[in-house]
């Protein structure tokens, strides 16, 4: 009676030779691979046929900074390894502006389960390649991640939710800036915001400008539904201008986060001002020094604090602009 | 009150290797080896009842007598270790310079040695002794080019000459 087989690992009998490398199962092979950096792993994969093959299907390369510039007249990846011994550059596609499907997959093996820190994208809306930069970059693992979405049509919601649903992010910093006059569906992107998973810190800025159809802050996908969403999901987070209502805020804010900080109306402002005057037991306004919000938590005894700013450039010419910092502060019992 | 204290002697488990040799070994001590921690419990022979004298032996065809020993010698070592949480340790970075002094010392073997105990870990499904011995082997090539490798672990070239300049040039990025 043998013991039962309870994983599919590969499993060998003995020979009457002794052991030496080459009998070792591909598995097995694959895990020392997992030990080495991307530079060892490639001398090791160069001894020999089925090694190589084992080495390309392990994945889950060592990198620390991955650097993607992905545009329709160019599309290139760099890649240096995590003891930047070799930075790896992906080939210019070679027939035409457009990467091939050959060279995507290409890629798409190279960063496998890869482990990145950073991970920095520049990306306009090119949907055909920005799709094949979604496949490529589904698996990878980062600490944290930076985009610039520089397009003037909307193709970042299929690459944020491949790099954001279905992870484990709650040690990442997630940074995510829109440029250039942004057009996005912002319905979508309101979904995703309201989907991210756990994480440290998150990063949202819109650049608003006077092409951008942002230009009136009921079309920001930032509101009381993503701004509640956001602080239940992340330690500290900054945020561009939203749509915010006093209440919704009073409802988000939890002592839970370390730091929050985010833009918010003039009418807004009032609204905390009149939620002030009629409920001072749980939130209350001062002028007398900065404007300062101190709001009560009669639950765990914990405040938050809260300062506005006034901006001095206004991008929305109907709207004083606020930003609105807010910090946790332990109870006295504590 | 003042209660006679029982003296219980560890619960044993025989273990017999593919060349006919059997140990003995505390239940305690053999629990790291999911391979067999599941057989017993599968089989109930956690039964307090029955005497190590009467109790059937565990065969491990795939492990030799002198692996065996080598596998309960580590596994005596590590028997305080806490449990691993698996999930944990794939966050982890995947490094090679944490290796306990004990292991370094108790895997400075021929290399067919570490290799047959490579295969007894992965047979018994012991991942702590796995991870250690693949760490080592890892070591092993650390430094060393293609050539120097295969010369190391005695591995068969089996790429044309024409199939290594592609390969070389394919890689030319991670070489200086």
């Amino acid at each position: 009676m043998s013991p039962p087989l309870k994983k599919t690992r590969e499993r060998l009998t003995p020979n009457s030779e002794k052991p030496t490398f080459d009998i070792l199962p591909s598995d097995i092979i694959s895990e020392i691979c997992e030990f080495l950096s991307i530079k060892q792993r490639i001398r090791l994969s160069r001894t020999n046929r089925r090694i190589k093959s084992v080495e390309k299907a392990t994945g889950g390369r060592n990198l620390s900074l991955t650097r993607v510039n992905w545009t329709s007249d160019l599309q290139h990846i760099s890649a240096a390894a995590l003891n930047y011994d070799c930075v790896y550059a992906s080939v210019l596609p070679e027939n035409g502006p457009l990467i091939s499907e050959e060279e995507c997959l290409e890629l798409v093996e190279f960063f496998r389960n890869a482990r990145t820190l950073w991970l920095q994208i520049t990306c306009d809306d090119c949907s055909r390649t920005v799709s094949m930069l979604s496949a490529i970059l589904k698996t990878i693992h980062y600490q944290k991640l930076k985009v610039q979405f520089t397009g003037v049509e909307d193709s970042s919601i299929n690459l944020l939710s491949a790099l954001t649903m279905n992870r484990n992010l709650s040690t990442s910093n997630i940074d995510l800036t829109w440029t250039r006059g942004y057009r996005a569906d912002f319905a979508r992107i309101q979904q995703i915001l309201t989907h991210l998973p756990q994480m440290n810190r998150l990063d949202i800025d819109f650049d608003i400008n006077e092409s951008s159809e942002m230009m009136s802050l009921s079309n920001s996908p930032l509101n009381d539904a993503t701004l509640l969403h956001i602080v239940q999901h992340t330690t500290e987070a900054v945020l561009s201008v939203g749509n915010y209502t006093g209440q919704g805020i009073l409802n988000a804010l939890t002592p839970t986060n370390d730091w929050l900080s985010f833009y918010i109306a003039q009418s807004t402002v009032e609204q905390l001002r009149k939620l002030a005057e009629n409920d001072p037991e749980r939130l209350e306004y001062s002028e007398d020094h900065s404007e300062e919000f101190t709001i009560y938590d009669n639950e765990t005894g914990k405040h938050i604090e809260g300062w506005l700013q006034t901006e001095a450039e206004v991008p929305f010419p109907d709207s004083a602009l606020w930003l609105l910092e807010i910090t946790s502060v332990p109870g006295l019992e504590e | 009150f003042l209660f006679p204290i029982k003296m219980t002697s560890p619960r044993m488990i025989k273990l017999t290797s593919n060349d006919d040799k059997t140990f003995e070994v505390e239940r305690d001590v053999i629990k790291q080896s999911v391979t067999v921690n599941t057989l017993i419990t599968d089989l109930n022979m956690d039964d307090e009842d029955v005497s190590v004298e009467n109790q059937m032996a565990i065969p491990l065809p795939n492990v030799d007598a002198a692996t065996l020993e080598m596998v309960i010698t580590w596994c005596k070592q590590h028997r305080e270790d806490p449990p691993r949480n698996e999930e944990e340790e794939e966050k982890k970075e995947k490094r090679t310079d944490d290796i306990p002094e004990w292991d370094k010392t108790f895997l400075d073997v021929e290399q067919s040695v570490l290799f047959a105990l490579i295969l007894a870990a992965n047979y018994m499904d012991i991942k702590g002794l796995l991870d250690n011995c693949c760490k080592t082997v890892a070591n092993m090539i650390k430094g060393k080019t293609p050539d120097e490798i295969r010369k190391h672990f005695n591995i068969k070239n089996d790429f044309t000459p024409e199939e290594e300049e592609q390969i070389r040039k394919e890689n030319a990025w991670c070489e200086d």
